[in-house]
């Protein structure tokens, strides 16, 4: 299991370096608009990105095949890569929130809660996000994934349209700090059914 | 002689091929050829080893384990090649020390170290900028630094040059002499395992032609060279395959010693595990008598 992180970790520096170079535009634009949410937010989703990069990766070396021909379990595997995808975007989450606070929080009108707020949100956001694509990316691979999550970002948007359009009244602010206090245990249920989902795919697919 | 592997009628049926009962074994302290044209299923059949793909029918035991029962112990004492070399382009040698020492426990760094001082290859250069010679030797280098007792390897010797492909066939002596280790080497080149395997399994189509030590096949196996009215004479039963040329015609036959006596004056000459290959899937495309 450790040497698939480090496997992982050590292929993806590069990508990493970028992205961090790319957090920091983040955190100019972020300062310039006086909206530390948008560092927060624009940084997790470029890391949730590089799990789907990692896997991208494995597919072109076929490097589950030859994971799988030393002494690593198919289960190593899925979960080195559940482990790989929740460390980036709670690191993520994490180093944002962090530079957000210190750098971009003083000289906006956000108070801290809120930008608490936010980053907890974007955490839960690009857990939902890791559970619903690492199982299509076991199923179908990495580009038609690639497709595919374009749909899975856009359905809460169309959610959110047919409920307004419905003339269905919107949940308030109460109820959504409700929904989200409450939303560990869903989460983590939500995981741990991905998990499951794609080591039931990965167990029967053939390398 | 104790038994490295065992196949026994194992078979695996895809939409478009399948591959048929096959059963051979691989005794301890020798190197098995594994050939056979390109499709012939020996990849499948390292897969089938290495469970990556899963068998419809038969059973496998690697150190008289059952592959699938025991897949962490086999595959703790297996060293393997595969045709690509699973890492990313952007790591160098001395990244893949560092994750498989996390994989094997067995990893040794200093035989790693020594292996690639031997191959030439920097620690720090990125597989990138690697040849395919290289991005071979570091994949042997790496299936040998965790000590393995069996070696499987598919297809290392294709696209590479003589002198390195010479270097490999060495290391592969050097592996199997204490007697106790074995080699899979699967490869259409047939010209190196002529020089260093112990025993040959020709798989053709999916099914299994033969399974036997090298010598044998050399000894029995000939290629009979008569003109056109000669080959009438010939009994069909006897001949594998053959083919016309503007001389006559050249006939591959099973056992050279009965044919001798059987057809005297005819010209014979010894079979190269390339001809035996080509003669049999000529066979197939309509060579045959």
């Amino acid at each position: 299991m450790k040497g698939l992180m480090i496997k992982d970790f050590l292929t993806l520096k590069k990508s990493i370096a970028t992205m961090l170079l790319m957090n920091a535009f983040f955190l100019v634009f972020a300062y310039a608009g006086g909206d530390p949410s948008y560092a927060v937010s624009m940084t997790a989703i470029m890391f949730s990105m590089l799990t789907l990069t990692s896997m991208s990766y494995d597919q072109m070396t076929k490097w589950d095949r030859y994971a799988l021909s030393m002494p690593v379990s198919r289960k190593e595997v899925v979960i080195s890569k559940y482990l790989l995808a929740i460390l980036l975007s709670t690191a993520s989450v994490l180093l944002s929130f962090t530079a957000s606070f210190f750098l971009i929080l003083p000289k906006s009108d956000m108070s801290a809660q809120e930008l608490m707020l936010v980053a907890y949100t974007v955490f839960v956001v690009s857990q939902v996000y890791i559970a619903i694509v690492l199982p299509l990316i076991y199923k179908f691979g990495v580009e038609r994934t690639r497709i595919i999550s374009i749909g899975v970002l856009a359905l809460p948007m169309v959610f959110v349209l047919l409920f307004v359009k419905s003339g269905m009244q919107m949940p308030g602010e109460e109820q959504l700090l409700f929904a989200l206090k409450c939303s560990p245990l869903p989460v983590m249920l939500i995981v741990g059914c991905s998990f499951l989902t794609s080591l039931k795919i990965y167990r029967n697919t053939e390398f | 002689m104790g038994k490295m592997l065992q196949m026994e009628d194992v078979s695996k049926i895809y939409d478009e091929f399948a591959l048929k009962d096959i059963s051979f074994s691989i005794p301890k302290g020798c190197i098995m050829g594994l050939i056979g044209e390109n499709g012939a299923g020996k990849t499948t059949i390292v897969k089938l080893i290495l469970n990556l793909i899963q068998r419809d029918a038969g059973q496998i035991h690697v150190f008289g384990l059952d592959n699938i029962e025991r897949e962490a112990e086999v595959k703790k004492r297996v060293g393997v090649v595969l045709d690509e070399i699973g890492f990313g382009e952007e790591l160098n040698a001395a990244n893949v020390s560092s994750i498989m020492k996390n994989i094997h426990r067995n990893w040794s760094e200093a035989a790693y170290s020594e292996y690639l001082t031997t191959f030439n290859i920097q620690q720090k250069k990125k597989i990138k900028d690697y040849s395919k010679g290289m991005k071979t030797k570091l994949s042997i280098a790496v299936a040998l630094s965790h000590n393995p007792d069996f070696l499987i390897l598919d297809e290392p010797t294709s696209g590479l040059d003589p002198v390195i492909r010479s270097e490999i066939l060495d290391l592969l002596l050097d592996f199997i002499q204490d007697e106790e280790k074995s080699v899979l080497f699967s490869t259409h080149i047939t010209s190196d395992l002529e020089k260093i395997a112990d025993y040959i399994t020709f798989i053709h189509d999916g099914e299994l032609v033969f399974s036997r030590d090298k010598e044998s096949v050399q000894d029995d196996y000939g290629i009979l060279k008569c003109t056109m009215q000669e080959f009438g004479t010939i009994d069909r039963d006897d001949i594998i395959g053959y083919r016309k040329n503007r001389f006559g015609c050249e006939a591959l036959i099973a056992n050279r010693q009965e044919a001798d006596i059987k057809y005297k004056g005819l010209a014979m000459d010894p079979a190269s595990l390339e001809e035996i290959m080509l003669y049999y899937v000529k066979a197939e495309e309509g060579g045959r008598a």
